[in-house]
């Protein structure tokens, strides 16, 4: 209960920000039509939902971030644990991580479009790419990290070096993925939303581009508002993965 | 027990590492022992005179820098099946991920068992150190002495004849640490092993050990062997008390009493 309590206690705030926006705008301080009362913002909220219109963009957008989250979180490990595990793929690779890792995918979009079009491959492919090196960073991390202790135990229990990676290093990594795929899956989320605004014709990114530029406010504040809940369930949904997949983190 | 001489051989072993300006520091300096099968040798020195480094080149797990390790007629370069190295920090060898059962399994999966034998295997070893209630814990769950005992009975699993012990009961309470040193006792009598313990613990070096080999601070050399000439088997109260054992802890004490002292005023 007290852990309840305090949620509870944290949930003012957000009351109390909502408050002072309606108070704001009642008491005639900003332009109604370019932001409009929570009060007013609601119903068109409401609409929204009630229709079920929200769920072909939603489906499209989040269809789009797992696909690229997928593959990037597969391709991170795989490279993580490849670069980890080899000093000579670590060498190779390292440099040309390096030099890409430090480019902020956003400006890759314009490029993706060059040559994949503005469809589902180019919203994948940079959902993917900047979904990467999150993951590949944390699992490098993670594997050169494992404790010397535990790679010289399993020499001296004559584990061969593939049941060593798989039984070992992999699991002792585990807690470095998961954050690492934790920051990427927020990653993911922005880089959608913002190739579906800069070069896309369905999704929620591109909705409330068009919403606003067609000046319905409203509903344009409607889906940012369903945006910061997807955004939070997916984050609950993370940890919930998370306390499950590594219950000996928290000893 | 049984001995036969020139079973495990530590000839010359020298071990020097070098440092990032050229300049180089001697762990070891021309180390060599001899280990009969089925004795059990203990390896006493000051905190940080390379006693680790010795045993994880016994070991195989490093290369000493001259020198070899002879293990029943073969050098040894790299971990021998037959050799199992316990660790000081049993709560960094076992895995958090696994149960104790899945532990002490992780010897026998990479030998293709059946599942059900391999349960089986698993408890038997429990068995052994006394555990086979807590097959389902985490590591994580159990107090530090048990821990030790999974990583013990995960050693044993893999059917070592020479087991080598890594300071293992120092970071024990001390009841929990005299009840460790009986049972390894009691394991080494049943399963007829050859054991080779580093430790800097005078009392447990005398209480455990066949013979006792004392090294130096830094460069390490073998400066005396002793014989412990105590009678079997061993008793955790008994033994200590015997005036044999009472003047042979007196003796090395004072011995390595000396020897830091004397390097405290070179130093």
């Amino acid at each position: 209960m007290p852990e309840l309590g305090r949620k509870g206690f944290g949930l003012l705030s957000i009351l109390g920000a909502l408050l002072l926006w309606e108070l704001i705008c009642r008491a005639g301080l900003v332009n109604l039509s370019l932001l409009p009362p929570p009060s007013q913002i609601a119903p068109a909220l409401w609409k929204i939902l009630a229709s079920g219109s929200f769920l072909a963009p939603l489906g499209q957008t989040l269809g789009m971030l797992l696909i690229g989250y997928t593959i990037a979180c597969v391709a991170g490990v795989a490279l993580g644990l490849l670069m980890g595990c080899s000093d000579y793929l670590y060498g190779l690779l390292e440099p040309l991580v390096e030099v890409i890792r430090p480019v902020p995918k956003p400006a890759l979009i314009p490029a993706m479009v060059v040559f994949l079009g503005i469809g589902a491959g180019m919203k994948i492919t940079v959902v993917a790419l900047a979904a990467l090196f999150p993951v590949l960073i944390n699992t490098l991390q993670g594997v050169r990290g494992v404790d010397p202790v535990l790679l010289a135990t399993a020499r001296t229990l004559g584990c061969s070096r593939l049941a060593t990676i798989r039984k070992i290093i992999l699991p002792a990594s585990l807690p470095m993925i998961l954050t690492g795929m934790r920051v990427s899956l927020s990653m993911g989320l922005v880089l959608v939303i913002l190739a579906e605004m800069l070069a896309a014709e369905s999704g929620i990114g591109f909705l409330i581009l068009d919403l606003q530029r067609s000046f319905q406010v409203r509903p344009m504040y409607a889906w940012i508002a369903i945006l910061a809940v997807v955004g939070l369930l997916l984050n609950v949904l993370f940890e919930m993965v998370e306390d499950r997949a590594v219950p000996w983190r928290a000893k | 027990m049984t001995a036969t001489a020139g079973y495990l051989s530590i000839r010359d072993v020298n071990k020097v590492y070098g440092g990032q300006h050229g300049e180089t520091t001697t762990a070891l300096k021309s180390i060599s022992l001899e280990v009969k099968q089925g004795e059990f040798l203990a390896i006493l020195g000051p905190s940080g005179c390379g006693k680790s480094t010795l045993l994880q080149i016994v070991a195989g797990l490093i290369d000493g820098t001259a020198g070899e390790v002879v293990l029943n007629g073969r050098a040894v370069t790299a971990p021998p099946p037959e050799m199992v190295y316990l660790f000081q920090q049993y709560s960094k060898s076992l895995l958090p991920w696994r149960t104790v059962e899945q532990n002490v399994a992780l010897v026998f999966e990479s030998k293709g068992m059946k599942k059900r034998d391999i349960a089986a295997r698993c408890g038997e070893y429990l068995g052994m150190v006394g555990l086979a209630a807590f097959r389902a814990h985490y590591p994580w769950q159990l107090s530090g002495g048990m821990q030790q005992r999974v990583a013990i009975a995960r050693a044993l699993a893999a059917q070592p004849r020479v087991l080598l012990l890594d300071e293992p009961f120092s970071a024990v309470d001390a009841l929990t640490r005299i009840e460790l040193q009986s049972l390894v006792l009691d394991l080494w009598a049943r399963q007829g092993l050859t054991i080779l313990l580093i430790t800097h613990d005078v009392d447990e070096a005398v209480f455990m050990a066949d013979r006792i080999a004392v090294l130096s601070a830094r460069p390490s050399t073998v400066e005396m062997v002793v014989d412990t000439a105590l009678p079997w088997p061993r008793d955790a109260m008994g033994t200590r008390e015997l005036p044999r054992f009472l003047q042979l802890r007196h003796e090395l004490v004072t011995h390595l009493l000396q020897r830091q002292n004397a390097g405290h005023v070179d130093a």
